[in-house]
């Protein structure tokens, strides 16, 4: 077990390390260079541009930039915003509680309406209950979740003249606002992976009912409710554990687009604005905070795989 | 070791035999009500790309001062947006852009995806580990975020999305085709052609290549759903296809929200026609999941006993 988690934790450093490399790539592949691409906007003479690009470290060779970009993340130090002249960090870390609220509220929602509509589609498999709950998780993969995020500022303005609260209220301070202001972006983002986890908890339970021991426990007399309770949920809900990890990148790049219809000061939005106004430091400080929560999403799912399932620990 | 001598349908393309199981996979698949559906929705996209300019009354980008936001009516199907723009054209013209860059997007995903795949699983070790971790650090960066950022940094074109979501794509197929090589590698009409001297692309390109294409398949269909998706999503947020080129995503941008409150319709359509599309994509590549994949346990991909 303890060989396992040493290896996984060793992968994820090469591939935080091929994040931040990827990320060097990205930003200077611009045609021209970032210098005379924040110009083009606001106009500036040959003589502002290169200041710029000597304060941006451009003039120096590339293996020395890499070099220097790897020291500063290392050292945590992003640079400042070129708007706000703050240190991105900072910038970043006064984010995180909108988002991380919105993306632990997508993901409650999605567990509550994926895993019941999954259990229930197969253990009454083939009836008219899991065509109907089959036929809304294919549906609910197929909307797109900006389309339904714009519906659902838009209808219940039309309809009931409601709408969320639009300065952020933070949760300690007004719970209420808080909630009614999440409650429908969460909705909208956690409506695309409810989908999938409905059916990927479909064909997990129906994947553990078929095994044996399933078959024991009914020919031992148990009422289905404990059938499926006691026996069948622990063994279904390993994989989806895994499948939840995944699902994070997913739940990430949705935050960017609910936080933008709903206004939320987020890090999603943070993200779309810093590529709006070319602001590259805030950007990249961003970019490699969100593959840096994907990867450790993951290798914490992975390790508690490997504690769950008791078949893995003996490799 | 793997003693199964069965071949994949498609290792026979090019003889008479190839091509009839291709026309039994696709009459199969269209024969399940999953697969025709799709099929439907995807013959119908493809319809009304290529023949956007017959199809419409109206010419997708003139606007007309006197037809603003005017409910869908006889004259406009769909209505008008705040433009005055007729909301059926654009949408049947928002078909040629969505098409085109998923269609695109797909394949250059594919050839990459296939071509570092291959790699990884045929020669192993170092080029596995670093092809695969390179895929890996792709993969750990939100689909929207890397794909907003390289349309940003590139330039914000059609060309560009093309390849943005190109790139976030790969290294889903690259997995992919590295475990169906590894499954492969191994079988037993491999190490023959490796015994009689055959060469390592030989190899590849003949017997291993072809046994990766029926999972390709598959994923490519749903990808191009998930490609359209992410288009949408990218014209939604003002990096992608820019105005005034109908784009479905670039109908529900945030500028057009206080229209949409007095003619909602112009919300309403662009988003139930990607909804169906990605609908019909994803039921297109169930079924043909469901034809393959029972052929394909004799052939490798799924490692036998």
């Amino acid at each position: 077990m303890s060989t396992y988690a040493a290896r996984r934790i060793l992968i994820a450093v090469p591939v935080l390390l091929g994040v931040v490399s990827l990320i060097f790539v990205v930003m200077r592949i611009v045609p021209g260079d970032a210098a005379s691409l924040m110009l083009s906007e606001t106009g500036g003479t040959p003589a502002d541009i290169t200041r710029i690009r000597t304060q941006l470290g451009l003039e120096r060779p590339l293996y020395e930039q890499y070099g220097l970009w790897l020291w500063s993340v290392a050292q945590g130090d992003l640079g400042n915003s070129y708007w706000t002249g703050r240190p991105v960090v900072a910038e970043l870390v006064s984010r995180l509680p909108v988002s991380f609220e919105l993306t632990l509220l997508a993901a409650i929602i999605a567990c509550l309406i994926g895993i019941p509509t999954g259990v229930l589609s197969a253990i009454r498999q083939d009836s008219f209950l899991d065509y109907a709950g089959r036929l809304v998780a294919i549906s609910g993969l197929a909307v797109p979740g900006f389309w339904l995020g714009t519906l659902l500022v838009i209808f219940p303005a039309l309809w009931f003249g409601w709408a969320p609260p639009l300065s952020y209220a933070d949760f300690f301070a007004d719970p209420l606002a808080n909630l009614q202001q999440f409650l429908l972006p969460s909705f909208a983002l956690g409506a695309f992976m409810a989908a999938s986890m409905t059916r990927m908890t479909r064909s997990a339970v129906l994947e553990v009912l078929r095994q044996d021991y399933i078959r024991t426990a009914w020919a031992k007399g148990l009422k289905e409710q404990a059938i499926v309770v006691r026996h069948t949920l622990k063994n279904a809900l390993i994989p989806l554990v895994t499948f939840s990890a995944i699902q994070i990148g997913h739940i990430l790049g949705g935050t960017v687009v609910m936080e933008t219809i709903f206004s939320l000061p987020g890090v999603g939005r943070l993200t779309i604005q810093s590529i709006l106004e070319r602001d590259f430091p805030q950007l990249q400080a961003n970019v490699i905070f969100l593959a840096c929560i994907f990867v450790t999403v993951n290798l914490v799912v992975d390790l508690l795989y490997g504690w769950l399932d008791p078949r893995i620990s003996y490799r | 070791m793997d003693t199964t001598v069965t071949r994949s349908p498609l290792e026979h393309h090019g003889t008479a035999r190839g091509k009839l199981l291709l026309a039994g996979t696709v009459l199969a698949t269209l024969r399940k009500p999953a697969g025709g559906a799709g099929g439907l929705v995807v013959v119908v996209l493809i319809g009304a790309a290529i023949l956007a300019p017959l199809l419409t009354p109206y010419d997708p980008l003139q606007s007309s001062v006197k037809d603003i936001l005017k409910q869908p009516s006889a004259q406009n199907w769909l209505g008008t947006d705040n433009f005055g723009r007729d909301v059926f054209s654009r949408i049947i013209f928002g078909a040629r852009i969505s098409l085109l860059v998923s269609l695109s997007a797909v394949a250059l995903s594919c050839v990459f995806g296939i071509t570092t795949g291959l790699a990884s699983g045929y020669w192993g070790k170092k080029v596995d580990t670093i092809l695969q971790r390179g895929m890996d650090s792709i993969m750990s960066i939100p689909v929207i975020v890397l794909t907003m950022t390289v349309v940003a940094m590139l330039g914000t074109s059609t060309a560009n999305v093309i390849v943005a979501i190109g790139l976030s794509f790969m290294p889903s197929v690259s997995r992919i085709v590295r475990g169906s090589t590894l499954a492969t590698k191994e079988n037993q009409y491999t190490e023959a052609a490796r015994a009689i001297g055959a060469s390592d692309v030989r190899i590849i390109v003949l017997h291993i290549l072809p046994n990766v294409m029926s999972p390709i398949i598959v994923v490519a269909t749903i990808m191009m759903g998930q490609a359209i998706l992410i288009e949408a999503t990218l014209s939604f947020l003002g990096v992608g296809v820019q105005p005034p080129t109908p784009s479905w995503g670039g109908m529900l941008s945030i500028e057009g929200r206080q229209f949409m409150l007095r003619a909602p319709w112009i919300a309403v359509f662009p988003g139930l026609a990607i909804s169906l599309v990605i609908f019909g994509f994803n039921l297109l590549g169930d079924a043909l999941r469901d034809v393959l994949d029972p052929r394909l346990r004799g052939t490798g991909y799924l490692k036998g006993p």
